[in-house]
């Protein structure tokens, strides 16, 4: 749980970082970027953890 | 997330609802109607009248739950594929007189689809605990798989929607792929009742990824290979990257053409 917390608040982090900083025709590239990152965390974070 | 309109996508996808059962004495109850009765159907149909079995499992339901895993997902994907292909043209009177951002209105087919699959997913489970079907934690995969499905099904969808505004007679070969597309991945059948050189071939089909995740998390009870649910990943969000550049390409000759 305290896993998923983790890393949602840092994909939080990341939405804020491409809403202020990556250049408005780039931002949806951005959001693709974080959201495959942010599954894949979820993704291998749940193998891990029931595998142990 | 301005980029994509939330407040825009979720007044259309309230109002699709409205829309669909506008008029009508129970309203958006039908919206839990038609989910049960699918299922319903399902049930009934092949595990009690057909008496369908899954290879080596004689569980009267096995084969119902095996059908219902893949099936509910499955529609939700080619709803969404289908419908937004064609959406540039159905909204074009709202294209033009209104300025909008056009991948919003590909993303409220997908919500639109979304909640109609959570309330039959609610159904099923509440199925699963009255037939007391063993319930696993890998369950808590799903919604991450759907999303991941319903991406790819978003970018497919956006992909056509922009060439379908070029191309009309798209919009019926997309109807044919789909159809054709539902034959070719296991959904109503095991995969071990294929010929091997048909079997070595699926791994060229994107959907075999997530309908066997479903499968085997639903049937077996047991988790998805790793390499294909970051295959998954990389493919859904990659062909996502690739639709929005080919939108953003040819944004300005859509809004023209339309």
């Amino acid at each position: 749980m305290i896993f998923v917390i983790l890393l949602t608040v840092m994909a939080l982090f990341g939405v804020q970082y491409v809403r202020r900083r990556v250049a408005p025709s780039k931002k949806i590239y951005g959001y693709i970027l974080l959201s495959a990152v942010y599954t894949a965390g979820l993704i291998i974070g749940h193998y891990y953890f029931t595998a142990s | 997330m301005s980029a994509i309109g939330l407040s825009f996508i979720w007044e259309f996808t309230k109002r699709d609802f409205s829309e669909r059962f506008a008029g009508s004495m129970l309203g958006a109850v039908w919206a839990l109607i038609w989910p049960i009765v699918n299922l319903l159907i399902y049930i009934i149909i092949f595990g009690k009248l057909m008496g369908a079995r899954l290879p080596g499992n004689s569980d009267t339901y096995a084969y119902s739950i095996y059908l219902i895993s893949g099936l509910i997902p499955w529609i939700a994907f080619t709803n969404t594929i289908g419908r937004a292909s064609t959406i540039f043209l159905e909204k074009k009177t709202l294209i033009t007189k209104v300025s909008l951002r056009l991948p919003s209105l590909v993303i409220f087919v997908g919500a639109a689809e979304a909640v109609t699959l959570a309330v039959t997913y609610a159904f099923f489970f509440i199925f699963l605990v009255v037939t007391e079907y063993p319930l696993n934690r890998h369950m808590l995969l799903v919604p991450l798989i759907f999303y991941l499905q319903q991406v790819l099904a978003l970018s497919l969808g956006l992909l056509f929607a922009t060439l379908t505004t070029f191309f009309r007679d798209l919009k019926e070969v997309v109807g044919i792929t789909l159809q054709l597309w539902f034959w070719a991945t296991p959904i109503i059948y095991v995969q071990d009742i294929l010929p091997n050189f048909i079997k070595r071939l699926l791994v060229l089909n994107p959907a075999v990824y997530f309908i066997d995740a479903y499968h085997d998390i639903f049937m077996y009870a047991k988790l998805p290979s790793l390499g294909a649910m970051v295959f998954l990943v990389v493919m859904a969000h990659g062909v996502a990257a690739f639709a929005y550049w080919v939108f953003r390409s040819l944004e300005k000759d859509v809004r023209d053409a339309i």
